[in-house]
């Protein structure tokens, strides 16, 4: 159970002005759950989801995570930036099992749980005997959805995941989150700027806007799983999507 | 698997052979100036047969080594620190740079003073001109690369202990600036102590024997020396 109330959140710049990024953002979502985070660029998803993991702290409000403090609790992490949040010292192997070296977990039991997880989501063509900077941007990416999946698979937080997929990887881990919906195991939050995707993979989504940001609207979207990519076309699917799109072009002009 | 092919075998060095060879061959360079390889080959021929050579080289060695692996000791950690918290940084830049700037051989007196004429001040003169260079490298070790701060973000929503934060990336960041910090004061090191061997006095060390051959005038040895302290620094 994921509650954040009225946070907000300013940083002090280098001339000492300080610059309100979040202001009085709430947002809440249980196990089984997945929340879709939209908003322009810079419009602050990254800081709100930094708040949410406890990765830093709000400077009013509060974030609790199963009613304790965010930063105690077990959590992957899929960063926006998936190169410059790899370790370049080490193989693709290693930096997706991270988590379970830090969790002195033995390298046999480290390598099979990695299978696993390649198994369990699909994601292949990935050299993990490679280095990072020997390998694609995606295969990085799909690197760090893995090492997200295999740190937790009950509170995951997915920072644009798609953004340099091919076509099977987004398959892939479209698929994998709408499983975790179904199985109702896991709270997703999730950051996309494609709209149909946001519909086809939400629960609710929380549209952010202006400066500094605040929730504009939060929208349901109440579609029964699993859902099939067809439903895309679907009068209830487009309904929402032309909600969305109308709100945003109030919120432009 | 890469194929092998001849470019690939570094050339330097028989290049660096064969210069020295043609230059010395027919007296282009006089043989005071610049021994030939051939005596060069036979006086290590010679001489090393007997223990003392062996002695002479182990001992600027221990030395070299002991003052380096001291300054590795204590300035790595400390230069870590110095770089990690940059604040901390900002109050000992300046101390830190008015002391560095003193070359080691005006402190001979001063070394010799405090800890005698023994091995002990000449491992204290290379503990001195390498701690500050290795202290220098790992305070910009510390200070981190660009993404550092990213790859942080990252191991701390694993949930890693301050120690595996260093374990797994300050240190691992920091490390190509430490290692060029300690090679360089690898080489400073073996200077040093061969000038404390030939004037701090000593019984043993490639810096005395140096010395000890020059008075004797026996050219061929000196260069030997030289050559295999070249040897020892690479």
């Amino acid at each position: 159970m994921l509650s954040v109330s009225a946070v907000s959140k300013a940083y002090v710049q280098a001339d000492g002005r300080t610059t309100e990024v979040l202001r009085d953002v709430s947002l809440t979502a249980s196990v089984g759950e997945i929340v879709v985070i939209r908003g322009a660029n810079g419009s602050g998803k990254s800081t709100l989801l930094r708040l949410i993991s406890g990765l830093e702290k709000p400077t009013g409000g509060s974030v609790t995570v199963n009613g304790g403090e965010p930063e105690k609790a077990e959590l992957g992490f899929m960063f926006q930036d998936y190169v410059g949040s790899m370790l370049p010292w080490m193989s693709l192997r290693e930096n997706a099992t991270l988590p379970l070296r830090l969790k002195k977990r033995p390298r046999p039991e480290r390598n099979s749980a990695l299978q696993e997880a390649i198994e369990s989501t699909g994601l292949t063509n990935i050299p993990f005997n490679h280095l990072p900077q020997e390998s694609s941007g995606g295969q990085q990416q799909k690197t760090g959805f893995l090492r997200a999946i295999l740190s937790s698979k009950q509170f995951v937080i997915l920072d644009e995941p798609f953004s340099s997929l091919d076509r099977l990887g987004e398959d892939s881990i479209r698929n994998w989150i709408q499983r975790m919906r179904v199985a109702q195991k896991a709270l997703v939050v999730l950051v996309v700027h494609d709209l149909d995707d946001a519909i086809f993979l939400a629960d609710r989504i929380y549209c952010l806007d202006g400066s500094p940001t605040t929730v504009k609207d939060v929208v349901a979207v109440p579609l029964a799983w699993p859902r099939d990519p067809s439903i895309r076309l679907s009068t209830e699917f487009l309904a929402i999507r032309q909600r969305i799109l109308s709100a945003s072009l109030n919120a432009t002009t | 698997m890469k194929r092998h092919r001849w470019w690939h075998i570094p050339l330097g060095a028989p290049a660096l052979l064969l210069l020295w060879y043609v230059l010395t061959r027919d007296g282009l360079v006089s043989p005071f100036v610049l021994a030939k390889p051939e005596s060069v080959v036979s006086a290590l021929l010679t001489q090393g047969r007997s223990s003392s050579l062996w002695v002479d080289i182990g001992m600027t060695t221990y030395r070299a080594l002991s003052g380096l692996i001291l300054s590795a000791i204590c300035g790595i950690p400390l230069g870590l620190f110095l770089g990690y918290v940059g604040k901390a940084y900002r109050h000992v830049a300046l101390p830190l740079d008015i002391i560095r700037s003193i070359p080691s051989a005006t402190l001979f007196p001063i070394f010799i003073l405090a800890f005698g004429i023994g091995n002990a001040s000449k491992v204290a003169v290379v503990f001195y001109g390498c701690f500050f260079l290795v202290v220098m490298a790992a305070v910009y070790g510390g200070r981190g690369t660009s993404d550092r701060p990213k790859r942080i973000l990252m191991i701390h929503s694993l949930r890693a202990t301050p120690f595996q934060v260093f374990r797994y990336v300050v240190l691992p960041d920091a490390l190509p600036n430490i290692l060029s910090g300690l090679r360089i004061a690898a080489s400073i090191a073996f200077v040093l102590v061969v000038v404390t061997e030939m004037f701090l006095g000593a019984n043993s060390g490639l810096g005395k024997r140096s010395t000890t051959c020059i008075c004797l005038i026996v050219y061929l040895t000196c260069t030997l020396h030289c050559y295999s302290l070249g040897y020892l620094v690479t």
